[in-house]
């Protein structure tokens, strides 16, 4: 048992890791009656590189669980292009958009409802094989116990019910079920934050080696950032339906560019009472503005602390680019920053 | 050292379900000194919350308080009659919850309910309206003239937050109790109710006992802290000493395995093996020991009590951090198994 | 080695498994009212059965016992206005009863579980049409409508279950439509979809399986609505035709009577009664066990 060493996550080089998917320009509204709409994400960009862990965090109502199923096509987009590979995803229906399911799975963040609480264990980890006519008879319960054992599950409880199960093992269980018809990318919906905090790190090292294992590619979605660094190779910052910063975990958290991530990155606590105690946390004023009515301009103007209004930040909504090498920022200061 | 205002001794609090008696919490004592800020840590099921509804007698059916003292000022609630008790309740210990949506009345404006906080315990109605709109400015809610009619549904997350908070410290209680009340918020509005709390804490003197999960909340708010698992306490003591050098092996894996947004190197996350014990059949001996990586022999036989193991440190393990990682090479560890760095200690007395 | 926790398997041991039914079958064992309607219905059945087979006088013979006469040794609930024997006839009663119950139920299940998925789940317009549908059939006066139907198409018991499905399916179709309403939002069945399920499996195999306690409720339900609804039609003379009995007509024929010989009424109202009540109580313990968040 020596110590292991302890590296810098290498992140993957642009450029020569392939781009696995492919948003542009994505758009998602919802009505909202009376002529209105949320504007759930407003106009969204970004690639996934093949085999990295892409971790996109935001609070609540930034649009990053619309995303999710919008990358995975739960959700029809209400204009924008994904593209899995050469496949536009968008301009699919039917079947062959079904067809393509077998390249994007997802985990799902609430262990107890994700499961259907009337089928056996065995039947809800073999139904993508099943939907699909992939394996069957013999060959499929053995690709189930392979699955069960794969995640840490003994594999004699396929017969079994959700309901015997604790979180965590039911978490398992549905990251089982993500991999039976080996994907190429596996979105990961707050796949740990129903859990218990003990239980969090044995599905973020599980997830991990899976990912070595398999050479899989993860789109990790989740608020806590303290988990999302951990586990990400890039990270994506999202505000009310836009993105605002993206860039390696490393340079995300070290060098932000955005007002709003370092806001974040000052509120997250940090379990060391000495250093906690010598933090001081960036106010942002005000409230998460409506995303029926999103504000002019930079979306983050109302609240951000170093912004000029009117000009340009109320008036002039900035563009998502890069402001050094692979880091990416949507905001008209970010040297201030 | 000033007298503690609070102390819990000896509790137990059972909840009789139909597949049997669940020991919600099992023989727990600390105790609580005036306008300090004391966390309880621990997980689901651990019996955090349950402890904090025992000591305002609110433990809801089927679970009821079997035993124990629960000490205000050397009187002892379990003895008082329900009328004694609800006087204290709201007036002198003070509760707040997790989810603000559903512990204030979507019906009723928020003034309102902040006013009836204070008219149930004497005070007339125009004093109240005009304290409630000092206590909405000093929880930062601004406008709060206007706010004051506002419903609950009209306010965003934090700011339901704000007006429960408001409404706890309405009577100036001695002691504020807050169950995981940020949780259910995201992280720029939790920082704010912390900061606010911490604040408050300084600024009223009001001691707050703070209950979560989250070993980072703990850290930036408290002074003391109590780690909790399976209905017990594992360790206790001063807030340093418990993240700095953790004695339990329950704490030390805890804080291993949470992901620092402010780690230089990504290492490895240890994980604790297994899952949450089952409260009906608890494991016998150290409840932690079919989890336990530094388990020895009599672990699994013995419970152990809670014994000064470091200055000023309470953690109740035979082994504790500082053998585990002279004799089995804790530091070392990269996979934490339960068992891991046990074997060759059989037998012996700590 | 990272993969070396990939690869080892978290031993365990789970509690023997216990299922969802046998859970449920477990409270409804404790609830003693449905325990005593389902010995009271077991019994019924088992009359039912043996009626095909045999009854104590065949149950078209008139003339067997004397006209009105009360219950004796001989005949054991007496005799109707034609002097039939009114056990026997009661015990053939009870297979019209029961054939009507469940029949009616097993079409209303055919026909209006499928419609209430199609409509909850894909909402839209396909909702709009059923919706509209549905309260159209619910303006109907089904005692009126139920008449006019077997009027036209002639009193058989076929007719009579066609007649009471064609006023009554709407029960069973708005309650699984609730249900389907409420399960497509659950994360199982997006799930479902992310795994590439395909219509009929996500209707049938996701949706269908988990509003099965209330189906089944319903259904118990409405077997005793059926019992009654053919009853009502047969007193007032459009149910099953002579000689065949049913406790509704054979009340009917002893209406005229109640003052001298009550027991051709009461009789079988009395069977009417205790299965209605039977069918209920059944129903009620089944919802009660059936609904996972009843804790008791």
């Amino acid at each position: 048992m020596t110590a292991q060493a302890a590296e810098a996550r290498p992140a993957p080089s642009p450029g020569a890791a392939k781009s696995l998917v492919r948003v542009e320009q994505v758009v998602k509204h919802f009505p909202a009656g009376f002529g209105t709409s949320v504007k759930a994400v407003d106009g969204v960009s970004f690639e996934i590189r093949e085999g990295e862990t892409l971790g996109l965090v935001g609070e609540s109502g930034c649009g990053k669980s619309t995303l999710a199923r919008l990358v995975t096509q739960l959700l029809p987009v209400t204009s924008g292009k994904i593209f899995l590979g050469d496949v536009e995803l968008t301009s699919l229906g039917g079947e062959k958009l079904r067809q393509q399911r077998r390249q994007l799975q997802m985990i799902f963040q609430d262990p107890f409802a994700s499961l259907d609480p009337r089928m056996t264990v065995g039947d809800i980890i073999a139904e993508p094989l099943d939907n699909f006519g992939v394996l069957r008879g013999r060959k499929r319960n053995e690709r189930v116990q392979e699955l069960l054992r794969i995640v840490g599950l003994n594999p004699n409880f396929n017969n079994r019910y959700p309901h015997e199960f604790s979180g965590g093992q039911r978490q398992r269980i549905g990251v089982a079920r993500a991999l039976a018809l080996n994907p190429k990318l596996v979105v990961c919906d707050e796949a740990i934050s129903a859990l218990d905090v003990s239980i969090q790190a044995q599905i973020v090292n599980l997830l991990e080696d899976l990912q070595q294992k398999f050479k899989l590619t993860y789109l990790f979605i989740a608020h806590d950032l303290s988990v999302v660094r951990h586990i990400s190779d890039r990270v994506m910052v999202m505000y009310l339906g836009k993105i605002v910063e993206v860039a390696d975990s490393a340079g995300t958290y070290t060098d932000p560019k955005h007002p709003y991530t370092k806001a974040l990155l000052s509120a997250i606590p940090v379990p060391d009472p000495k250093i906690q105690r010598g933090r001081r946390l960036v106010e942002l004023s005000g409230e998460i503005p409506s995303p029926i009515h999103p504000p002019s301009g930079c979306r983050f103007h109302t609240r951000c602390p170093i912004a000029r209004v009117p000009t340009p930040c109320a008036e002039i909504e900035p563009p998502l680019e890069e402001k050094v090498r692979d880091h990416l920022a949507a905001c008209h200061f970010s040297q201030d920053v | 050292m000033a007298a503690p205002i609070l102390q819990v001794r000896n509790l137990r609090t059972q909840f009789s379900t139909q597949d049997g008696i669940v020991k919600a919490v099992d023989d727990v004592s600390f105790e609580l000194y005036p306008g300090e800020t004391l966390g309880i840590v621990g997980e689901s099921g651990s019996g955090k919350s349950v402890t904090a509804l025992s000591i305002l007698r609110l433990v809801p059916e089927p679970g009821r308080i079997v035993s124990g003292q629960i000490l205000f000022h050397n009187e002892d609630l379990m003895h008082m009659s329900d009328e004694d008790v609800r006087e204290i309740r709201g007036r002198d210990i003070a509760m707040i919850f997790q989810d603000p949506q559903s512990s204030l009345n979507p019906v009723l404006r928020v003034g309102f309910q902040i006013d009836e906080a204070m008219i149930a315990h004497g005070k007339s109605k125009p004093d109240a309206h005009v304290r409630t709109i000092e206590l909405l400015k000093r929880v930062r809610i601004p406008a709060a003239e206007t706010r004051v009619k506002d419903f609950p549904h009209q306010l965003s997350g934090g700011m339901r937050q704000r007006a429960m908070i408001a409404m706890g410290l309405a009577n100036a209680p001695q002691i504020l109790i807050a169950d995981e009340p940020t949780t259910a918020l995201d992280v720029t509005v939790q920082a704010q109710i912390l900061e606010l709390l911490g604040d408050l804490n300084r600024e009223l003197g009001t001691a707050i006992i703070m209950i979560t999960h989250n070993m980072g909340v703990v850290a930036g708010l408290c002074t003391r802290v109590i780690v909790m698992y399976a209905g017990q306490i594992v360790e206790q003591g001063p807030v340093d000493q418990i993240f700095e050098n953790p004695q339990h092996p329950y704490t030390w894996s805890l804080l291993k395995s949470i992901p620092r947004v402010d780690a230089v190197r990504h290492e490895r996350l240890r994980s604790i093996e297994g899952i949450a014990p089952d409260l009906l059949r608890p494991p016998s001996g150290c409840r932690f020991h079919p989890r336990c990586p530094f388990r020895i022999e009599k672990c699994y036989t013995d419970e152990p009590t809670l014994k000064e193991v470091a200055p000023d440190d309470l953690a109740a393990c035979w082994v504790t951090m500082d053998r585990a990682r002279k004799e089995m090479g804790a530091d070392e560890m990269v996979d934490i198994r339960p068992g891991a760095g046990s074997g060759v200690h059989k037998g012996r007395e700590s | 080695m990272a993969v070396a926790s990939a690869a080892r398997a978290v031993e365990f041991e789970l509690p023997p498994q216990q299922s969802l039914w046998s859970d449920a079958w477990r409270r409804l064992r404790r609830n003693r009212f449905a325990l005593i309607a389902t010995v009271y219905l077991v019994f019924l059945v088992a009359v039912a059965l043996v009626s095909t087979v045999w009854t104590p006088y065949r149950m078209s013979a008139i003339g067997v016992a004397e006209t009105y006469s009360p219950p004796s040794a001989a005949h054991l609930l007496g005799a109707d206005p034609l002097g039939r024997d009114l056990l026997s006839r009661l015990m053939v009663g009870s297979q019209v009863s029961l054939i009507v119950g469940v029949g009616t139920q097993v079409l209303v299940l055919l026909v209006g579980v499928p419609i209430g998925l199609l409509a909850g789940y894909y909402r839209g317009w396909l909702d709009n049409v059923v919706t509209f549908i549905i309260n159209v059939f619910y303006g109907i006066p089904d005692v009126l409508v139920a008449m006019i139907m077997v009027f036209l198409l002639g009193p058989s018991l076929t007719n009579i279950i066609i007649a009471i499905v064609a006023t009554r399916w709407m029960d069973m179709a708005r309650l699984v439509r609730g249900q389907a309403l409420s399960l497509r939002e659950r994360e199982f069945v997006e799930a479902g979809r992310a795994a590439g399920a395909k219509p009929f499996k996500m209707l049938f195999g996701h949706i269908m399986p988990n509003a099965m306690g209330p189906i089944i409720v319903q259904a118990t339900l409405g077997i005793p609505a059926a019992i009654l609804f053919e009853a009502f039609l047969s007193f007032l003379g459009v149910g099953v035709q002579p000689p065949t009995p049913s406790w509704g007509s054979m009340a009917n024929e002893g209406v005229q009577a109640i003052q001298y010989a009550p027991h051709i009424v009461i009789a079988p109202s009395i069977a009417l009664s205790l299965t209605l009540m039977a069918f209920n109580f059944l129903g009620d313990g089944l919802r009660d066990a059936l609904d996972p968040r009843s804790r008791r």
